[in-house]
């Protein structure tokens, strides 16, 4: 008997512990984004009438951890700004970050979150696909404008195409318009007729497959000289590029993620075999740099919407955000973010902060200036989407940076 | 198709490295450690930060590759033997299947911790050795498939000679043949079932530090490479080390070479060929064939 109340005593102690871990938890990642977003919006707080809550939901930790922290850091800078320059008829912005570590389940909360407790007037994010399918009615149904900074599914801002407002715009170059671009600059710029696809066989790379072979058998009445695939974790591909030599392509598309895109590259040395490659912008992601050093500098291309080196404002921006935070850790990613925060912020300006005001003056936004390659005007009313085949460029490195080719 | 045989080699011999793992402590005590690919992706992580720390100090380069399996095989065998105490033993009488659910237990829980140390990201394996590509006419091949290719002649001449010829070795074998005879002689069979545990672990870290500069590292990278390692044992035969070092080689090889035809079947491939090798031959290519008298 006395055993067993032992027993019992402890189950309760670790049920009273597992209880207080939980929440905790969860109050710990809200607190620590508060903190950090009070310290910006202090010095404005105690001088003007007001603040609205602006949101980001992101990954910050996952797989996706490196875009989601660098549109953290660029929107928090967005934010500052805004503040700095006197807000919005004296309101001040205060930006709420929340992490969906990269699981939908979690970024379907936490934007309900955002919707309902931090009546945020728009928000930011994710970075995953996914998520963003996950999530995107909640914003739709409660009428909350949500910019994508890096998430890429084609189909995400179509969902609600047909609907009478449209709240779900992106700012990131979406899949099928990555590879309009690629095959613009092949086809039409190189007059390239060979051509070679590999692609992994995960979702990302079959919906590449499929954009590939629709867009050139569409526009340009072509196919695909070749065809291979990969797979997540494989350890070469010198089979798949020794076929790509066989086959004689002259360029090599290739649609998979980056530690895939790494081992395409090392692949490439150990045959002695370089061809031409355009790639999504995965390769453009900071990993492969990391994974293999120098071998992204030979004849890689990938599409991008922003380079440090493609004018003096995206120059001035990279100085900025590296004097800021000690490092620019993606900048794509960064100046992506900021451009979405920068929309929604300078609709705010314009429209106050009625969430479908602010919809409104985001889709009727003229005269914009971005850090990307987005348009004065981003948005009408049939396009949410800021950066299509027609702004979005091929870019490649060069001594390790990506750079206009 | 050269290429695709040399690769498939190079791979092939990692695979018979962690297999021959299997096959000590299988040979022991009728155990084996399902959780192998976690113990060498702990293995591959251990050597890089060990190697990064030896580097930074400023050693020698074979010196700090030496330091570094030195420090990942001690590491790996402690782990063995907390395994063996821990898992393994304590559940001899209850279940006698319990030790495959203890096992995989045990490397995920390797596999959580190892996230949370290492975080969730692939995370890049320089090889000591530099980039490096010698070609051979139409081959080429990373100096660091050259030291893999050494060091796996090296560790399996090792295993041989251990196995067949040492005291300790003849111990094993004498508790695998017959435990209660071999206590009789003086042999603790509980002490020999710590070695093999150890060893086997051993071998799983040292496969580690081969692999990773050739796959990148990351939490997850243990599952397959287990999986294939396992196969590799199945095919070659348990009780076999020749056989299992064959196994090893014909897996790597087909894979690459099936990959040449289609890439995308290539895990099936090897899994197909486990299937026929335990339709028609179910103790595997070198078994020893036990003949059912009932």
């Amino acid at each position: 008997m006395k055993k067993a109340r032992w027993w019992f005593t402890l189950a309760m102690v670790l049920a009273v512990g597992a209880a207080g871990c939980g929440p905790k938890l969860d109050q710990s990642s809200g607190g620590q984004s508060g903190g950090q977003t009070q310290a910006g919006a202090a010095p404005g707080s105690q001088s003007s009438g007001g603040e609205f809550n602006v949101g980001l939901a992101i990954s910050l930790s996952g797989g996706t951890a490196k875009f989601g922290e660098a549109v953290k850091r660029a929107a928090q800078m967005a934010v500052d700004e805004f503040n700095e320059a006197g807000g919005a008829d004296g309101k001040k912005a205060k930006l709420i970050v929340y992490d969906d570590e990269a699981k939908p389940e979690k970024s379907v909360e936490i934007v309900q979150r955002l919707i309902q407790q931090d009546k945020v007037v728009g928000f930011v994010g994710p970075a995953n696909s996914g998520n963003a399918k996950a999530h995107i009615k909640f914003a739709q149904e409660a009428g909350v404008p949500e910019i994508i900074p890096v998430a890429t599914g084609t189909t995400i801002t179509q969902t609600y195409e047909k609907e009478d407002k449209n709240y779900i715009f992106r700012v990131a170059p979406y899949d099928k318009g990555q590879v309009e671009t690629i095959l613009k600059w092949v086809v039409e710029e190189k007059k390239l007729t060979k051509i070679g696809l590999l692609h992994d066989t995960t979702g990302y790379g079959q919906g590449g497959k499929t954009d590939v072979e629709g867009v050139l058998k569409d526009k340009y009445n072509m196919t695909l000289t070749a065809t291979e695939s990969f797979q997540v974790n494989d350890t070469n591909m010198e089979a798949q590029l020794s076929k790509m030599r066989d086959a004689q392509v002259e360029v090599v598309i290739f649609y998979g993620l980056a530690p895939e895109a790494a081992q395409y590259l090392k692949s490439r040395q150990k045959l002695n075999y370089y061809p031409l490659t355009v790639a999504s912008w995965a390769m453009g992601d900071p990993t492969v740099k990391e994974l293999v050093g120098d071998l992204v500098n030979k004849d890689v291309y990938m599409v991008q919407s922003f380079t440090i080196d493609q004018s003096a404002e995206s120059k001035a921006f990279h100085d900025k955000v590296v004097a800021k935070y000690g490092e620019d850790i993606f900048p794509i990613a960064s100046a992506q973010g900021y451009d979405c925060m920068q929309l929604i912020l300078q609709a705010v300006k314009k429209a106050g902060t009625d969430p479908k005001a602010i919809r409104d003056a985001i889709e009727n936004m003229t005269g914009f200036t971005g850090i990307t390659a987005i348009g004065e005007q981003p948005f009408t009313k049939e396009n949410h989407e800021a950066l299509t085949s027609s702004n979005m460029f091929l870019a490649t490195y060069r001594d390790g940076v990506i750079v206009k080719p | 198709m050269l290429q695709a045989i040399v690769s498939g080699l190079i791979l092939g011999s990692i695979y018979a490295i962690i297999a021959q793992g299997y096959y000590i402590t299988f040979v022991t005590n009728r155990t084996m450690n399902f959780g192998q690919g976690d113990f060498l992706m702990l293995g591959a992580l251990v050597g890089l930060t060990t190697l990064g720390t030896v580097t930074s100090a400023g050693m020698n380069l074979f010196v700090s590759v030496l330091v570094t399996m030195v420090v990942v095989a001690a590491a790996m065998a402690m782990l063995g033997w907390g395994l063996e105490r821990g898992a393994i033993r304590p559940l001899g009488h209850v279940l006698s299947v319990g030790w495959i659910l203890s096992t995989v237990a045990v490397s995920l829980m390797i596999r959580n911790i190892a996230m949370l140390i290492w975080g969730r990201n692939v995370i890049p394996f320089p090889s000591p050795f530099g980039d490096e590509v010698y070609r051979f006419g139409s081959v080429g091949i990373t100096k660091h498939e050259i030291f893999v290719a050494i060091c796996a002649i090296v560790i399996m001449a090792c295993l041989f000679f251990f196995l067949n010829r040492s005291l300790l070795g003849k111990a094993l074998a004498a508790v695998a043949f017959n435990p209660d005879a071999a206590s009789l002689m003086g042999i603790n069979p509980r002490r020999m079932a710590v070695l093999a545990f150890a060893l086997s672990s051993m071998l799983a870290g040292v496969g580690g530090i081969l692999v990773g500069p050739i796959t990148n590292t990351a939490f997850f990278m243990g599952a397959t490479l287990g999986l294939k390692a396992f196969a590799a044992a199945i095919i070659g035969g348990l009780t076999n080390p020749l056989g299992i070092l064959i196994g090893g080689l014909l897996l790597g090889v087909i894979e690459q070479v099936f990959s040449l035809y289609s890439s995308a079947y290539k895990d099936a491939s090897a899994f197909l060929l486990i299937l026929i090798v335990l339709i028609f031959m179910p103790q595997g290519l070198l078994g020893k064939k036990v003949k059912e008298k009932f």
